[in-house]
């Protein structure tokens, strides 16, 4: 072998073991922002939460305790142990109906994200890729969505299709969609006039598989973290939502379901108004956190900006 | 008295995994006048040294020195404003992207007077004058033209001299170039690195240029300091370097040269640069060492100087040999 | 007598661009009328400062563009401005790329950078085969069996560029479009990259077409040399003769501008005045008329055609034999 190969061999020498890989790299930079470990952490118990609700909740959450009503939680006057934090206007037990209330927003935030990321990241492979009238038709229409203010267009479509969970999610997971369309398209048109996609034209790559195998996998970083965005987004519109009458319909736990149905004793009873609000709160804070650590850690362009 | 005097300069840089030495104890000596030339590969240090002398590395660098005196003052000891009026002054820097080096946002003239409002005490007008004979000087037609026009509407070559402009605006008494013309064409390379030479002749200016080109050192330099690494390894007068390298890195390095190519084989150097994390015990250089024994794998030489060259060597080649 | 590989025949290669919102449509001409013959198993350099038009050469040659008008005949086959050539075709010409950090996918590991060229052109082999092959060629371009299932960012600036090689040999093309291969490499880096080179072509009898701009790479590297300007071939002959003989002004402007590493050499360097000209708008008759040292009054007004002149081509109206 003419070529030397112990020259190559001492080329190589203990390079890859200076080089950490890839999760390391990402876990240095994601852990270097207290903020989003605190935020993953918070994420994590949430979705363990949502998972086993049946298990970790004291009572059903449609269960009513009628000698119970308004009970306040146990550190109050009046309140007691058997209901931790408290009851609503029914009794029914307000742990009980948040913890299942976290699988309610967990499975909006799961459905909404992936409906409107499969579909945005498809749209947007296709402008990308297509060009052209294509491309304008398809970023104009995006930007139509764009000019409505969110919430009020997530409201007028479920006005048309009817108030229920599975519309409120559909027309939030539209309402989101642009975002990812113009996210993909941007990081498409960056990726595309790079040596490695002629590389993969020369050896004779279809457009398919440019499109999915060639440049999305180099185009994730920014989705995931739009992704991580959104799933919070999803969450607090949907709650608007429910809050409107619109989403989740009573009985069911929804957090921005119970919180309309809490209003009128929003001066006699702060348990059933607040706490609600607070889970709402605290989980789009983690998820917010979660994300702009995820930013930093994924898009070294945006990286201290 | 040298004009600048640096002693046992080392730069570490902290990283996530740990301190990095990207300068590993050098002495740099430049006369008034002198041209130095600094050779190394990507990773040897040459522009973190000089960017340390220059005190422009962000935080994460540590600077340490015995001595660092330009012009009989102490570097080491400034005060950051003081580093400023010295700064761009009597000391300055041109770099290697000319596109990336001038701010897009402004028009060259206003960026040329910017220079020269911070550090000479002239008058709005005095500055514009002054401003339009920069141009002149460095070889830019129509000065009065160009000082409207945006860094964009220049070509590189172009830009280039601007930027040299605004590096002498003060008189500098030392200019490092810093790859000056490693994204130029040779034909704008050739007139570029001709205008540095001439102005380092009329205008009393010494000139370290740092390149990875041995071709540019062979026709601009005067000395040459090779580094490896982090570490200097050899320095000599341009004649002798290449007639006679000391070091079996330069000597190894100059052997590689295409045009230098006795057949279609290319003596070439094995393995690459150590990085952070596979540094040797022993010289640096040892692992791709064709010379190199036990000793050279245990014990890191020190840079002897004797007579007129200083190598860092256990056996440096003797005067005699020649390059294959 | 080496039969001749590639023949290329008149390419033009124009972009029309639009200066501004509201500007005007402009043509660049990037190629105009280029010839030249390429003899199988020898090197044909292309020489040129930036914008003379080589990478848009290597880009038409390797079927990324089509010719503009114009055609060149690949192995007895013609591709011409308005037939896309078959894949077949097109996979015995493959490109090596100037930056080895952007030519190789960031996400693929080396098996699959390898082994994708196989899986979509020749998919009667399984993957067990294909597997044999891409650890064959690794070995070939001197790297280790261990380096099959790593990631690209785990690979020094050579090292890249020897798997890129790789990739554009799994293949088995006839001609390899060099674009810079070396200019982003470390000088000892760049050494070990030519003689892979060097090697590989006795090895496997292939077909360089070399795109540079380091004069003394192209003299250690090549057989024939193309210097071009302004999207034109201005000079055209053996390694020895334009080093030697070079008899356009541009030419002997290059040659005496490269810097030579001895410092002993005393020079003798013509100064070329001014720059390159915007190729919107190219100077009228010769191209280079503008900063040429010995512009005459017809330079101004005609455009010289590529001619014999000694013993090699040149496209000047007064060439400079010694």
């Amino acid at each position: 072998m003419a070529i030397d190969d112990t020259q190559a061999q001492s080329e190589t020498g203990a390079y890859e073991l200076q080089r950490p890989g890839r999760f390391r790299e990402f876990w240095s930079y994601f852990s270097e922002n207290r903020g989003a470990v605190a935020g993953l952490i918070v994420f994590l118990s949430f979705i363990l939460i949502a998972i086993f609700a049946d298990f970790i909740a004291p009572y059903s959450p449609t269960d009513q305790f009628r000698g119970n009503l308004l009970q306040p939680p146990f550190w109050q006057d009046g309140g007691s142990t058997k209901f931790l934090l408290g009851t609503d206007a029914v009794g029914r037990d307000m742990l009980s109906r948040l913890i299942h209330g976290a699988r309610f927003s967990f499975f909006i935030g799961l459905i909404v994200v992936s409906l409107s990321l499969l579909g945005g990241v498809t749209i947007g492979l296709v402008a990308g890729f297509v060009g052209g009238w294509v491309e304008v038709m398809i970023m104009r229409l995006m930007d139509v969505i764009l000019a409505f203010p969110s919430l009020l267009l997530a409201l007028v479509m479920v006005a048309i299709l009817g108030p229920s969970l599975i519309n409120a999610m559909l027309a939030i997971a539209i309402v989101l969609q642009p975002q990812y369309v113009r996210l993909t398209r941007a990081a498409v048109l960056a990726e595309l006039p790079k040596d490695y996609v002629t590389s993969a034209r020369m050896v004779g790559s279809g457009t398919l598989r440019l499109m999915f195998i060639t440049v999305l996998p180099n185009c994730l970083a920014p989705i995931i973290v739009q992704a991580a965005l959104s799933f919070s987004t999803a969450i607090l519109d949907a709650a608007a939502l429910g809050f409107l009458g619109l989403g989740a319909q009573p009985p069911k736990p929804e957090w921005g379901t119970m919180l309309s149905e809490a209003r009128e004793f929003i001066l006699r009873a702060w348990w059933v108004v607040t706490l609600p609000g607070l889970a709402i709160l605290i989980t789009v804070l983690s998820i917010n956190l979660m994300g702009d650590g995820l930013r930093d850690a994924l898009d070294p362009k945006l990286k201290r900006s | 008295m040298a004009l600048l005097d640096v002693n046992n300069l080392t730069v570490e840089f902290k990283t996530s995994q740990g301190q990095f030495r990207a300068v590993d104890s050098i002495d740099i000596s430049v006369d008034a006048n002198d041209v130095l030339a600094i050779v190394g590969e990507s990773g040897s240090g040459k522009s973190v040294s000089m960017l340390a002398v220059m005190g422009l590395l962000p935080w994460t660098a540590t600077v340490t020195a015995d001595q660092m005196l330009f012009n009989g003052i102490d570097l080491t000891t400034l005060t950051a404003k003081q580093r400023r009026n010295i700064v761009g002054k009597d000391m300055s820097m041109i770099f290697q992207e000319p596109m990336s080096s001038l701010n897009p946002c402004f028009t060259v003239g206003f960026q040329l007077r910017e220079a020269l409002k911070a550090h000479l005490p002239l008058s709005r007008s005095a500055r514009k004058i002054r401003a339009i004979e920069l141009l002149e000087m460095v070889g830019i037609p129509e000065p009065l033209k160009r000082l409207s026009a945006f860094p964009h509407q220049l070509s590189g070559g172009m830009n280039q001299r601007v930027m040299i402009a605004m590096a002498i605006a003060c008189k500098p008494k030392l200019l490092i170039a810093d790859e000056p013309t490693t994204a130029l064409d040779v034909t704008i390379q050739a007139q570029i690195l001709e205008l540095l030479l001439e102005l380092n002749q009329q205008h009393d200016m010494a000139l370290v240029l740092i390149t990875h080109d041995m071709g540019v050192v062979a026709e601009t330099a005067a000395r040459v300091s090779v580094q490896y690494a982090g570490q200097k390894v050899e320095e000599q007068s341009v004649e002798d370097l290449f007639a006679a390298p000391r070091h079996p890195y330069t000597h190894a390095l100059l052997a590689a040269l295409p045009e230098r190519a006795t057949g279609k084989l290319l003596p070439s150097i094995p393995g690459v640069v150590p990085g952070q994390f596979d540094r040797p015990t022993g010289c640096l250089f040892s692992p791709r060492c064709q010379f190199a024994d036990a000793r050279c794998l245990a014990d890191a030489p020190l840079a002897s100087p004797d007579d007129s060259t200083s190598v860092r060597c256990h056996y440096p080649l003797s005067n005699s040999a020649s390059v294959a | 007598m080496a039969e001749t590989l590639l023949k290329a025949e008149n390419i033009n290669r124009y972009y029309s661009v639009r200066t501004g919102f509201f500007g005007k449509k402009a043509t660049v001409r990037a190629l105009s009328s280029t010839s030249f013959k390429l003899q199988a198993g020898k090197t044909l350099a292309v020489v040129g400062e930036s914008g003379c038009g080589k990478s848009t050469l290597a880009r038409v040659i390797s079927m990324i563009e089509p010719p503009g008008q114009g055609s060149f005949t690949l192995d007895g086959t013609t591709i011409k401005a308005d037939e896309p050539a078959s894949q077949l075709i097109r996979s015995s010409v493959q490109l090596v790329f100037q930056d080895p950090y952007g030519s190789l996918n960031p996400r693929q590991k080396i098996s699959q950078i390898l082994c994708e060229p196989l899986v979509i052109n020749k998919p009667e082999l399984n993957a067990a085969q294909r597997e044999e092959q891409a650890r064959q060629m690794l070995q070939l371009v001197g790297l280790r069996a261990e380096h099959y299932d790593r990631y690209p960012h785990m690979f020094s600036g050579g090292q890249r560029q020897r798997i890129a090689i790789a990739r554009a040999l799994m293949l088995k093309p006839k001609l390899l479009v060099l674009d810079e291969p070396v200019s982003a490499l470390d000088l000892s880096i760049q050494s070990q990259i030519l003689n892979l080179l060097v090697e590989l072509q006795e090895k496997l009898n292939l077909t360089y077409l070399f795109i540079s701009h380091d004069l003394s790479v192209v003299k250690h590297m090549a057989d024939d040399i193309l210097v071009m300007y302004l999207g034109r071939v201005v000079e055209s002959g053996g390694v020895a003769e334009i080093f030697n003989d070079a008899q356009h002004p541009y030419t002997q402007a290059l040659l005496s501008a490269t810097p030579i590493a001895d410092p002993l050499l005393e020079k003798n360097r013509i100064q070329l005045q001014g720059e390159l000209p915007s190729p919107l708008s190219p100077p009228s008759g010769c191209a280079f008329n503008p900063r040429c040292p010995v512009v005459q009054e017809k330079c101004k007004v005609e455009s010289p055609e590529l001619r014999l002149s000694g013993t090699h081509s040149v496209s000047c109206h007064f060439p400079q034999g010694d």
